[in-house]
């Protein structure tokens, strides 16, 4: 990578300010899951999904039939 | 000679948006930053040609009160209503913003939405709906409301990462933007529901 193009970089990189909480505690938390978020987010996603899904269908049960009818009807 | 160039701009073209989706998929920060830094329409036609054929095929497996073409109007309408409302918003923040970066940025977020739309018109298709009180009926839940939910992380991170970008905002503004639309749309999302317009919300 040329000078010029490692400028450009570091000027598309740090365009933006770091998120700030203001408080210790979720910025901590925020900064340990953000990189998994950025790259391949679907590591994350799709087991949480699916874990958040059966847990709905384990305690909603019919009513998660009807939301699904519901969605869907939204054709 | 015409015809050549033509087709050549054509696959060009359509690298170029794949590309686009692969980083969406794989890499989606470093996608929709370089979607709000270096504004295109790209995508933007790329994803309209595909709510196009969505709204067609919808027309086909399940008319509505309009046609497909009228409801591709719909959409196109309500997608520049929320890029003004977001262009007004963002411009608060960041005076720099011009509405091309709005357009590029929102419309890169439309990916899981038209996805979502073709997932939903063909479980609708295969399976329709009600669904019964029994094991296939409560597996076909599970699988279906799993894969809405991905969509729906992935959209609300893209629209994060959207709105973070084009505002240079932080975090909490970014959520009281969203709520702020979602308070606003949503009555208007309903009503097209039940005015039997267009079913799913287009956000």
């Amino acid at each position: 990578m040329s000078k010029r193009e490692l400028k450009e970089y570091y000027k598309e990189v740090f365009f933006i300010q770091p998120n700030d909480f203001s408080l210790s505690f979720f910025d901590k938390s925020f900064h340990k899951i953000a990189p998994y978020l950025k790259k391949h987010p679907f590591i994350l996603f799709v087991p949480l999904a699916f874990l958040l899904s059966l847990f709905i269908v384990f305690f909603f049960g019919s009513m998660v039939l009807k939301l699904v009818s519901f969605l869907q009807h939204g054709v | 000679m015409a015809y050549n160039k033509l087709l050549v701009n054509s696959a060009v073209y359509l690298f170029f948006c794949l590309h686009r989706v692969f980083g969406l998929v794989f890499f989606p920060y470093r996608t929709m930053r370089r979607a709000v830094l270096y504004p295109s329409t790209d995508l933007f036609y790329f994803f309209s040609f595909l709510f196009f054929i969505f709204f067609i095929l919808q027309e086909k497996i399940k008319p509505l009160r309009f046609s497909g073409y009228q409801n591709f109007l719909i959409f196109l309408a309500n997608f520049f209503i929320s890029c003004l409302f977001f262009f007004f918003l963002l411009r608060v923040f960041n005076q720099d913003l011009d509405f091309k970066t709005v357009v590029s940025g929102y419309s890169a977020t439309f990916f899981p939405t038209i996805l979502f739309f073709f997932f939903n018109l063909l479980s609708f298709y295969l399976f329709p709906p009600p669904r019964s009180f029994s094991l296939p009926g409560f597996a076909f839940s599970y699988v279906y409301l799993g894969i809405v939910m991905v969509l729906v992380f992935w959209k609300i991170m893209l629209v994060y990462l959207f709105l973070r970008f084009a505002g240079r905002i932080r975090v909490m503004q970014v959520f009281f933007i969203i709520s702020l639309y979602l308070a606003v749309f949503s009555p208007f999302y309903l009503g097209l529901y039940f005015l039997k317009i267009i079913r799913l919300p287009v956000v």
